[in-house]
C-alpha cells in the first residue's frame, strides 16, 4: 500500500522515557479515528538527533518537525495537519531567542548543518523492519561486495577511504584489517564494541536503535574482508532497547540469508551473537572486553599481542566500534574517493557527536570532519542557555580534554584536538559556561576515571587516585603551593606508565585545564578563591543592598533560615548558618545575591 | 635450535633465543631489573612497572618483564630517566603502604622494602590516603593473608591458577582492588588446598605462613635443600631453619609443594612429641635414658629368643624411614635376632605394589616419577580422588593436559580430575578393576596390543590373564566409553596413575602396561609414604635365613607365634581400630617395644617405647617415585640418635656387631644390593585370575597367554577400598584435612 503521508515518530530511549510511546498509540488511535488510516501511516523510527525536545514527529515527504509532543496536543495535530492540511505553529521549533518558528526540518540549523552517512537513517525507517532498510539501499554494499570483489579489494578501499575507528583512537580501519587478514591462525572473530562507556554519550545506542542492520551489514562486510566467520556484538547492558532491536535485526537478516551459511549464494559464511556486556567503563577497552566474553573478569591485557594476532580464544580478532562499522557500506556503495572528499586531509567522513552541557540544542549530531567547534557550538548546539558566556568545551569524554573560548575556530579532526590535548574519543561533547569551575570539572572527571581504573596496574590506579586526592584539596581550600607542580608530574608519568589507554588518557582533564586554565587553579591555592563560584569551601554568599528589593524570596528558600531581615528592605545573610547551596542565588530575580 | 638474537644491554652483549623478554636476557648476563609483578616461571602481567627499561630509538620507556628482544636492540636498564620512573611507581606504592617492617615478618626478604631503599623513596610525596574499611587480616588457618600490605602485583592469582585452585582473583575497581577470593570468602570457604604456592611469589609480607610467625626473622634462616618425606613423590624442599628450630618449608627447584610438603611438617615441631626413651612402670611409663631403653630391649630380646626360640621374635617397620635404615633393621633381625620374622609394614595394607612390579618386569624400571607423567602424552587416572589425594600428581597432569596430553579418569566422583579428564569412566564404587579389565578386553579384541613385546614375555602358569566379556550392568558405563578409552590409551607416552593399591587393580594396571609393550615409566603408584619400594624390598635384605619368614600380616595374627615384637613408625591398632584382634594380639605379647614420633596407640602398648626422628632430621637414601635413589639430608637438628645407630647398637646387645661407622657404609650396601637386582628384563605377565585357576583356554592371537572366554567372575571380586587400607597403616598426621583444621 502507498501512503500518501508518513509520520516518522521517534522511539529512541529518550522520547520514551518523555511519553513518545503514548503519543505514538494517541496518534494511530487520533489517525483511525478520523478516517485517515489508509492515507496516514504512523512509523517509529530511532533518534532523531534533537533529544531535549523530545517526543519528536517528523511528516513525510514535506519534511515537518514537531517537538515536545503531548498525548493532549495530537487530537488538534491531528485533525489541522492531516485532516485540514494546516501545519500547527505552536508545535514547531522555535530558535533560542527568535520568535518565528522553522516548520522545516531542513532548515533548521540544528539538521542544516549536519551530514549524515553514519545516521544515515535516522529519522527514516522503522529499525525492526529489515525491508525498509533494504528499501533505503540496505545489503547492496554487501552484495557488491561479495559478488563483485575481492577480500583484498575490499580492504583496499576501506584503506584508500581513510576511515579512522570511531571508538577512541581513531586507528585507521583499514590497515586494522590488513592486520587481522594477514594472521594466519582460524577462526577469526569480528566484534562490535558497543560498550559505549562514556557517561552521557549515546551515540551508538543511537546507532543501534535507529538503524542495527546498517551497523550488521558492515560487519559482514569486515567478516569478508578479513576471513572473519563469526562475530560478537558486544552491548552495553544498560541498553536494553538496543539489544532487542539487534537481536531482531539478526534474526530478520538470518532470515533473509543475509547472515548464516552461503551469504547470497557465495559460499561466504559469517553468524553473529549478541552479547550483553558486564558493566564497567573499563569494559570498552578492545582487550578487557574480549576477556569478558571469554567469561573472565574484564581486565585489560599487554599489548602486544594485538588482538588481530591474538585476541578472543587467542584467535585472530577484529574489533571495531559501532559508528565505524556503520560507516563501511556507504564507503563500499559510494567509492572511497567519494568518502575521502569529506573531511579533512588526516581525518575522512563524519563523526557523530552528543552534545551536552549548557548548549540550548543538546542532542546528537554528525558532523563533517573539519568543521569548527564554533559552528557546533553556536549553528548547531543553538549556543549558550540563559544569556550566559561559553568557557569551554570538553571532548572525548571522561578522558578527554577542554578547550577554551580563544580555540573555538579550531577544525575538528583527529590531529587538531590531539594537538589541543583532548582527544577526538567516541564523540561525547559537553560544552560549559561561565559559571563552571575547571578545577571542579577537571575533579569530576578524574573521580570518574579514578573509581573506574580497573585498578591493576599502579601508575593508573595509584596515580590517578593522587590526582583525585590533590584536585579534591585544592577545591576544599587546602591547595598547596608546589601542588600544581606534583600535578604536572603525576600526570605524564601516569600516562607513561598504565597498561591501557584508560591510564594513558585519563589525566587529559586536568593537564588541558592546567594549560588553558592555570590562573582558576592558581585563585583556588594562592588567593583561596573560585572564581567561578562553584568550590563551597571558597566562596560566600552575600546579598547586594543596592539590589535587594526585600521580596524575600530567598527567605522563603533558604534551607537553614540563614536570611533575614525586614519585608521590603535588604536582606543579609549570616554566614554561619549558610551550607552555600545557592538556593537563594537561583531564586532571587534582581541578581542581587551575588557570589564572591 | 631456535634462532639467537644479539643485543646490547649495559654496554654488554648478550646473545639469548629469540623470544626472550628483555628482562630475562638481562638475567641472563647477570644484569637485575627490579620486579615486582614479574615472577620466573608465571605468564607476566605488565602492570607494576618497576621493570621499565630505556631503549635506543624509542620514545617511551619500554617494559622489559614483556617486551621481547630484537636484533641489534640497546637497552639501558640503569639511566636517571629510569630510575625516576622507578621511583614514581615506589613513592605511589609506598605513599599507601600501612606496613611496619619493624614486627612484618617479610623484613629483611621484602621486595618493596628493598627497592624503596635503593631507591631511597620519600613517604609522604603524595597525598595519599587508606581508603576506609580496608582489608585487614583474614582469619584463615595456615596461612595469613594481611591485605593492607597486599600491592596488588597479582602474582598469587597468577600462581594459583597455575598451580593452586585458581581461587584468587582482583575484586573490585580503582582504589577498592583487592586481591582476594571470590566475595571475599575465607581460604577454606574457596577451595583453597593449602599448597601456599601463593605464599612462595608474595613479593611483601601480605601473605605468610602462620606458623612461621615469631620463629625467626628473614635473615636469620639457614636454608637446606632436601626433600618432602610426606609422600612418595619426595619433592624437592628448602627448609629455613633459625635457632635450631624450624621455621618454613619451601618449594625446591619444582616450585610447588602440596599442603603436607609446605604445612604438614609441623607436627615435627609439636610439644607432643617424644623427647625421651619410656618404660612401662606399672600402668603408667616413666622416662629414661637411651641406654637403659636399649639395655632393656635387648635383655628382653634375648630373654625370649633363649626362651622360646628365635622365631617367637618379629619386626615390622613402616615406610617412612630410609632404605638404610629398613635393611639395617631386617638385619638385626636376621642376624642378630636370627629370625626372618621381619617385614615392612607397607604389606600390611593388602598390597605388595613392589612385590607384584618386580614379579612381573623383573625390575622397578616401570616406575613413574610426577616428572615422567607431566611429559606424558596419555595418562590414565585409578583411584578415588586421586588428584585430592596427591596434589602433586593432579598438578603433573594438569600441566600434561595443558600441553596437550589426553587423560582417561577412572573415578566414582566429580573429583577434580574429572573435570580436566578427556574421558571420564564413572564406575559404581569398589569396580574400577572391573573397568580395567573391560579396557584390556578392548585392547584385545581391537588387536592394540602389542605383541612383539608381548612375545618376548615368559608365559608361566601364573601368567595367566583371563578376562571375561565386560559387563557394562555391574560398572555402569556402556562399553562403548569403554571402548573409546581403551583407544586413547593404546596411544603415545603413557602413564598410568593410582591411588587405587588393591592388589587386583595392581595387577590390572601391570597388565596394561605390558600389554601395550610400556616396560618403562609407565606407573606411578602413589603411597602416602616416603619410602614404599624401599621398605618393601630392602627388608629382605641377603642372606635370608633357612625357614621363611611371617608377613606382618601374619606376625600380628592373634594365633601367631611371636612373643616379643618392635614396631618401628608404624600404628596398627591406630590404624586397625578394634579389627582383627591386633590390638588384642599386641596386649598379650610378652615384650613389645614401640619407636615412633608420638605416643601412637600402639605405643601406649609397649613396654619400652623409643622416640624417632621425623623425616627432615634424619639422612639417607629412599626410593623415588620413579625407582631411583634419592637421597635426603638432614635438614633439620636430629633430636635423637639416628636408626642405624640404635639397630647397630642393639644388634651388638645381642651378640652381632654389625661393624658399620657411617651411614654412608650401609648406603654402599644398599647400592650394592639394588645393583645385584638388576638384571636384564625378564617380563611375566601378571596373574590375573585366582591362583591355581586352570580352566585356561586358548585364544588367538597371543600363542604364549591362554585366554579364556569367562573364568573370572568380576561381581566375586569387587570389594571397596577402605579408608584403612588407603592410609596404609599410616602413623603420619600429616594429613590434608587434619592440617587444614
Ligand atoms: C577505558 C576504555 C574504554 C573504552 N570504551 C570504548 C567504548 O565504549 N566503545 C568503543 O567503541 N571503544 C572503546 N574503547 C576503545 C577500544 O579499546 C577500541 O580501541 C575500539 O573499540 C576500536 O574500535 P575502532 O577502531 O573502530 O575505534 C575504550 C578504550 C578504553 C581504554
Ligand atoms: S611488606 Fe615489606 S615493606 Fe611492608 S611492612 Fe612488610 S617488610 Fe615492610
Ligand atoms: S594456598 Fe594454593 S590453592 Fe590456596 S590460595 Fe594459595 S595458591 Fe591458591
Ligand atoms: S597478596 Fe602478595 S602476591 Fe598477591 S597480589 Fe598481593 S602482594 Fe602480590
Ligand atoms: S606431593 Fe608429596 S612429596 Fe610433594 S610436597 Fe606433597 S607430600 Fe610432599
Ligand atoms: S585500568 Fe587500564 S591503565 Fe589502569
Ligand atoms: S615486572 Fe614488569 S611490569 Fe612489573
Amino acid at each position: 500500500m502507498v501512503y500518501r503521508t508518513n509520520a516518522m515518530i521517534c522511539t529512541c530511549t529518550n522520547c520514551i522515557s518523555n511519553g513518545a510511546l503514548q503519543v505514538k498509540d494517541a496518534l494511530e488511535k487520533e489517525i483511525k479515528k478520523q478516517h485517515l488510516e489508509n492515507d496516514v501511516r504512523v512509523v517509529p523510527t530511532g533518534a532523531s538527533g534533537l533529544c531535549v525536545k523530545g517526543p519528536i514527529l517528523v511528516v513525510q515527504p514535506e519534511g515537518i518537525f514537531y517537538q515536545l509532543l503531548t498525548v493532549e496536543a495530537v487530537p488538534h495535530l491531528v485533525e489541522e495537519h492531516f485532516l485540514k492540511g494546516r501545519p500547527v505553529k505552536s508545535l514547531m521549533y522555535v530558535p533560542p531567542g527568535e520568535e518565528a518558528p522553522i516548520p522545516n526540518i531542513r532548515d533548521i540549523p540544528f539538521f542544516k548543518n549536519q551530514r549524515l552517512i553514519a545516521l544515515r537513517n535516522r529519522g527514516l525507517i522503522d529499525p525492526d523492519e529489515i525491508e525498509e532498510y533494504i528499501a533505503r539501499d540496505g545489503y547492496r554494499a554487501l552484495a557488491k561486495a561479495l559478488t563483485s570483489m575481492t577480500p583484498e579489494k575490499v580492504i583496499a578501499e576501506i584503506k584508500a577511504s581513510g576511515l579512522r575507528g570511531r571508538g577512541g583512537a581513531g586507528f585507521p580501519t583499514g590497515q586494522k584489517w590488513e592486520f587481522c587478514r594477514a594472521s594466519p591462525e582460524t577462526p577469526k572473530y569480528i566484534i562490535c564494541n558497543a560498550d559505549e562507556g562514556d557517561p552521557g554519550a549515546f551515540m551508538d545506542r543511537s546507532v543501534l536503535e535507529a538503524d542495527p542492520h546498517s551497523v550488521l551489514e558492515g560487519m559482514t562486510i569486515g567478516a569478508y574482508a578479513m576471513g572473519g566467520t563469526q562475530g560478537y556484538m558486544y552491548v552495553r547492558a544498560e541498553y536494553p532497547l538496543a539489544i532487542k532491536r539487534m537481536k531482531r535485526a539478526v534474526e530478520q537478516a538470518r532470515d533473509y540469508g543475509l547472515l548464516g551459511k552461503d551469504i547470497f549464494g557465495t559460499g561466504f559464511d559469517f553468524d553473529l551473537d549478541v552479547f550483553q556486556g558486564a558493566g564497567a567503563f573499563v569494559c570498552g577497552e578492545e582487550t578487557s572486553l574480549i576477556a569478558s566474553i571469554e567469561g573472565q573478569p574484564p581486565e585489560p591485557r599487554m599489548r602486544p599481542p594485538f588482538p588481530a594476532q591474538s585476541g578472543l580464544w587467542g584467535k585472530p580478532t577484529n574489533i571495531n566500534n559501532v559508528e565505524t562499522w556503520a560507516n563501511v557500506p556507504v564507503i563500499i556503495n559510494w567509492g572511497a574517493e567519494w568518502f575521502s572528499q569529506i573531511g579533512t586531509d588526516t581525518s575522512k567522513g563524519t563523526k557523530v557527536f552528543s552534545l551536552a552541557g549548557n548548549i540550548n540544542n543538546a542532542g546528537l549530531v554528525e558532523v563533517p570532519m573539519g568543521i569548527t567547534l564554533r559552528q557546533i557550538v553556536y549553528d548547531i548546539g543553538g549556543g549558550i542557555p540563559n544569556r550566559k558566556s561559553f568557557k569551554a568545551v570538553q571532548t572525548g569524554g571522561p578522558s578527554g580534554g577542554f578547550i577554551p573560548s580563544d580555540l573555538l575556530d579550531l577544525s575538528v579532526d583527529y590531529d587538531r584536538l590531539q594537538e589541543a590535548g583532548a582527544i577526538m574519543g567516541s564523540g561525547g561533547m559537553i560544552v560549559v559556561d561561565e559559571e563552571t569551575c575547571m578545577v571542579d570539572m577537571a575533579k569530576y572527571f578524574l573521580e570518574f576515571t579514578t573509581s573506574e581504573s580497573c585498578g591493576r596496574c599502579n601508575a593508573c590506579r595509584e596515580g590517578l587516585q593522587a590526582m583525585y586526592q590533590i584536585l579534591t584539596n585544592i577545591c576544599a581550600g587546602q591547595g598547596k603551593d608546589d601542588d600544581i607542580e606534583l600535578l604536572e608530574e603525576l600526570a605524564p608519568a601516569v600516562k607513561d606508565g598504565s597498561l591501557c589507554a584508560l591510564g594513558r588518557t585519563a589525566p587529559n582533564p586536568v593537564l588541558t585545564t592546567l594549560r588553558y586554565f592555570r590562573d582558576e587553579y592558581e585563585a583556588h591555592i594562592k588567593e583561596q578563591r573560585c572564581p567561578a563560584g562553584v568550590c563551597k569551601a571558597l566562596i560566600a554568599y552575600s546579598i547586594d543592598p543596592e539590589k535587594c528589593k526585600g521580596c524575600m524570596l530567598c527567605v522563603k528558600n533558604c534551607p537553614q533560615g540563614a536570611i533575614s531581615g525586614e519585608k521590603g528592605q535588604p536582606q543579609t545573610i549570616d554566614q554561619e548558618k549558610c551550607i552555600k547551596c545557592g538556593a537563594c542565588h537561583e531564586v532571587c530575580k534582581f541578581e542581587a545575591v551575588t557570589v564572591r | 635450535m631456535s634462532k639467537q638474537i644479539t643485543l646490547n644491554i649495559d654496554e654488554q652483549t648478550v646473545t639469548v633465543p629469540e623470544g626472550t623478554t628483555i628482562l630475562e636476557a638481562a638475567g641472563m648476563a647477570e644484569i637485575e631489573i627490579p620486579r615486582l609483578c614479574y615472577f620466573e616461571g608465571l605468564p607476566p602481567s605488565g602492570t607494576c612497572r618497576l621493570c621499565l627499561v630505556e631503549i635506543e630509538g624509542q620514545e617511551r620507556l619500554a617494559v622489559s618483564c614483556t617486551q621481547r628482544v630484537k636484533e641489534g636492540m640497546v637497552v639501558h636498564t640503569r639511566t636517571e630517566r629510569v630510575s625516576e620512573a622507578r621511583r614514581f611507581v615506589l613513592e605511589l606504592i609506598w605513599s599507601t603502604h600501612p606496613g611496619d617492617c619493624t614486627t612484618c615478618e617479610k623484613s629483611g626478604a621484602c621486595d618493596l622494602q628493598r627497592y624503596t631503599y635503593e631507591y631511597d623513596v620519600d613517604k609522604a610525596r603524595y597525598p595519599m590516603y587508606v581508603p576506609e574499611g580496608s582489608p585487614g587480616t583474614h582469619d584463615d588457618p595456615l596461612i595469613e593473608r594481611n591485605l593492607s600490605l597486599c600491592i596488588l602485583c597479582g602474582r598469587c592469582i597468577r600462581v594459583c591458577r597455575e598451580q593452586g585452585q585458581g581461587i584468587l582473583d582482583f575484586m573490585q575497581r580503582g582504589m577498592a582492588t583487592v586481591v582476594t577470593t571470590s566475595l571475599d570468602k575465607p581460604l577454606l570457604e574457596s577451595g583453597c588446598d593449602f599448597c601456599g604456592s601463593c605464599i612462595a611469589v608474595c613479593p611483601v609480607g601480605c601473605l605468610v605462613e602462620r606458623n612461621r610467625k615469631l620463629r625467626g626473622r628473614e635473615w636469620e634462616l639457614e636454608p637446606k635443600e632436601t626433600r618432602c618425606g610426606l609422600c612418595s613423590l619426595g619433592c624437592d624442599l628448602v627448609i629455613d631453619v633459625a635457632h635450631g628450630r624450624i621455621v618454613r618449608t619451601r618449594p625446591g627447584k619444582d616450585g610447588y609443594l602440596c599442603v603436607r610438603g609446605k604445612f604438614g611438617w609441623d607436627f615435627l615441631v609439636s610439644e607432643d612429641r617424644l623427647s625421651q626413651p619410656l618404660v612401662r612402670d606399672g600402668d603408667a611409663f616413666r622416662e629414661c635414658s637411651w641406654d637403659e631403653a636399649l639395655n632393656t630391649v635387648a635383655q628382653h630380646l634375648a630373654k625370649i629368643r633363649e626362651a622360646r626360640g628365635p622365631d617367637t621374635v618379629g619386626g615390622v617397620i613402616g615406610g617412612h624411614v630410609s632404605n638404610e635404615a629398613i635393611y639395617l633393621f631386617g638385619k638385626l633381625f636376621r642376624a642378630g635376632v636370627g629370625t626372618n620374622n621381619v617385614d615392612s609394614a607397607a604389606g600390611l595394607a593388602g598390597a605388595n605394589v613392589a612385590a607384584q612390579v618386580l614379579d612381573a618386569f623383573g625390575n622397578l624400571r616401570p616406575l613413574s616419577s610426577a616428572a615422567d607423567l607431566e611429559r606424558a602424552k596419555t595418562i590414565l587416572s585409578v583411584g578415588p580422588e586421586l588428584g585430592e589425594s596427591y596434589p602433586r600428581a593432579r598438578l603433573a597432569i594438569k600441566r600434561a593436559v595443558g600441553k596437550g596430553a589426553k587423560l582417561i579418569v577412572v573415578d566414582p566422583s566429580e573429583s577434580e580430575l574429572a573435570r580436566l579428564a578427556t574421558i571420564h569412566l564413572k564406575p559404581k564404587a569398589g569396580t574400577e578393576v572391573v573397568v580395567l579389565e573391560g579396557v584390556i578386553r578392548t585392547l584385545i579384541d581391537e588387536g592394540l596390543h602389542d605383541t612383539e613385546f608381548l612375545s618376548s614375555c615368559e608365559g608361566s602358569s601364573e601368567g595367566t590373564m583371563s578376562v571375561g566379556s565386560y559387563d557394562a550392568s555391574l560398572t555402569g558405563i556402556a562399553d562403548a566409553e569403554v571402548q573409546e578409552a581403551a583407544k586413547l590409551f593404546a596411544k603415545g607416552r603413557a602413564v598410568i596413575a593410582l591411588s587405587d593399591l588393591r592388589e587386583e587393580t595392581v595387577a590390572r594396571a601391570l597388565a596394561l602396561l605390558m600389554l601395550t609393550g610400556r616396560s618403562k615409566h609407565g606407573l606411578l603408584a602413589l603411597f602416602p609414604m616416603a619410602n614404599p619400594w624401599g621398605a618393601a624390598m630392602l627388608i629382605r635384605g641377603d642372606a635370608i635365613p633357612e625357614t621363611a619368614g611371617l608377613s606382618a600380616q601374619q606376625m600380628l595374627d592373634k594365633d601367631s607365634p611371636i612373643a616379643a615384637l618392635y614396631v618401628v613408625t608404624a600404628d596398627p591398632v591406630g590404624s586397625f581400630g578394634g579389627k582383627d584382634g591386633v590390638k588384642e594380639k599386641l596386649s598379650s605379647l610378652e615384650f613389645l617395644v614401640v619407636q615412633d614420633l608420638f605416643l601412637t596407640k600402639t605405643a601406649q602398648l609397649a613396654d619400652v617405647v623409643l622416640p624417632l626422628n621425623g623425616f627432615l632430621e634424619e639422612e639417607g637414601t629412599v626410593f623415588g617415585a620413579g625407582g631411583k635413589l634419592l637421597t635426603m639430608t638432614a635438614a633439620a637438628p636430629a633430636r635423637h640418635p639416628p636408626l642405624w645407630q640404635v639397630f647397630s647398637k642393639l644388634s651388638e646387645r645381642l651378640d652381632h656387631a654389625m661393624g658399620y661407622r657411617s651411614i654412608r657404609e650401609i648406603r654402599t650396601k644398599v647400592k650394592e644390593l639394588i645393583s645385584e637386582g638388576k638384571e636384564g628384563p625378564t617380563y611375566r605377565f601378571p596373574s590375573l585370575t585366582d591362583k591355581g585357576d586352570t580352566r585356561a583356554k586358548g585364544l588367538p592371537p597371543f600363542s604364549r597367554f591362554s585366554l579364556p572366554e569367562t573364568s573370572w567372575s568380576a561381581r566375586s571380586q569387587i570389594s571397596t577400598l577402605t579408608p584403612a587400607q588407603e592410609a596404609t597403616l599410616d602413623s603420619n598426621p600429616a594429613n590434608t584435612e587434619e592440617v587444614a583444621k
